[in-house]
């Protein structure tokens, strides 16, 4: 019975390892510390100039208020990481990650474009709902585990609770809008 | 071959296994229906000390956390309690009210709260009327500590401010920039 126990687990971890192996070597699109390095700057940038627009055209105070800290946090973020880039003589490099968050972020800007009022604030407040879940998304999944470096992961690590604090600020919003 | 012999060798231990496990099951039955009678009376006594037990602790202990919270607010001045309930709640727990450092001596003491991923720590202090609070921001934004009756304004980081308590109550403030950092300044 013993050896029946021991001969199955074995090979359940064989297989296990195997695959493991497998998924590891499959994602072998895992982004390096550059482009790491160029998704947090692109999606501060989409933020910061999402927030820029919603500074002029938002009606509602509180959503105002918010597009302005979203326009200095992410500036400060920003600042941080381009000044350690800097520093680790690191060029940040693009990636198809940091394509798509462009991209999406222009096709957004375009939408809020022909909007005003009171559409405008609750089109705004909606998709900085969404883009910080999605942005806390890839911290967590993708760029926190694959981070190398130890300062640069500690500037992601420390940019986590910001970007949480402002999706529950972005959902506080959301509540006050739709009531 | 390998798998054949295995087929064998699982059949038997499981045909085995099978009658032992019968008898086990059975003892078990026999063991727990006698239990049943037996232990029933003494069962009784466990829970009724048991009840009684925590019934004690539970009287004892809120007695203590009422006249505990008590004793703070009473030294709150009446128009300013505004406590919300998670402050009064923190502050009923001695280990999370950072007490300030010149509290036995008479003199002014200076308390420092750190702004920190996106929160006010310690969020609960108390502080003697006189004393001076610092904060200082260890974040990378900026962040305010705002109330009724003070306002830091922007505070960049590595950067400090500070102010001094002149009047006892209790002071709820927060930072304007991010709503949900929510903390207390307790004067007595």
């Amino acid at each position: 019975m013993m050896k029946l126990i021991a001969v199955t687990a074995a090979l359940a971890a064989v297989a296990m390892l195997g695959t493991t192996h497998a998924q590891t070597s499959t994602t072998g699109s895992a982004p390096n510390d550059a482009q790491i390095a160029m998704i947090a700057v692109v999606a501060d940038t989409v933020d910061i100039d999402a927030g820029k627009m919603a500074e002029k055209r938002a009606t509602n105070k509180e959503v105002k208020a918010f597009a302005e800290t979203m326009v200095r946090d992410h500036t400060a973020v920003n600042t941080k990481a381009t000044a350690l880039a800097k520093k680790l003589g690191v060029t940040p490099e693009e990636s198809a990650t940091s394509k798509s968050l462009k991209s999406d972020g222009d096709k957004e800007m375009a939408k809020l474009e022909g909007m005003s009022g009171a559409e405008f604030d609750k089109a705004y407040v909606d998709n900085e709902v969404s883009y910080h879940e999605a942005v806390i998304g890839v911290l967590d999944k993708t760029l926190i585990p694959n981070t190398k470096n130890a300062e640069l992961k500690d500037l992601l690590e420390s940019a986590r609770p910001i970007f949480a604090s402002h999706l529950e600020h972005a959902k506080q919003l959301q509540k006050s809008l739709t009531k | 071959m390998i798998s054949s012999s295995l087929e064998q060798h699982r059949q038997g231990v499981d045909y085995e296994e099978g009658t032992d496990v019968q008898n086990l099951h059975a003892a078990i039955r026999r063991d727990e229906r006698d239990l049943q009678v037996r232990i029933k009376p003494f069962s009784l006594w466990v829970m009724v000390v048991c009840g009684l037990t925590i019934f004690f602790v539970g009287f004892c202990s809120s007695r203590y956390a009422v006249n505990f919270s008590a004793a703070s607010l009473d030294s709150t001045s009446p128009p300013q309690s505004e406590l919300n309930p998670q402050t009064v709640q923190s502050n009923a727990n001695p280990a999370r009210v950072a007490q300030s450092v010149g509290a036995e001596a008479d003199t002014p003491a200076v308390v420092h709260i750190v702004m920190k991923n996106m929160k006010f720590d310690p969020a609960t202090i108390e502080v003697k009327s006189g004393d001076t609070v610092e904060w200082t921001n260890e974040d990378i934004t900026p962040h305010t500590a705002t109330s009724a009756k003070f306002d830091s304004a922007s505070i960049e980081p590595e950067k400090s401010w500070r102010h001094t308590f002149t009047e006892p109550g209790s002071f709820p403030y927060n930072c304007t920039f991010h709503p949900d950092m929510k903390a207390a300044v307790l004067v007595k």
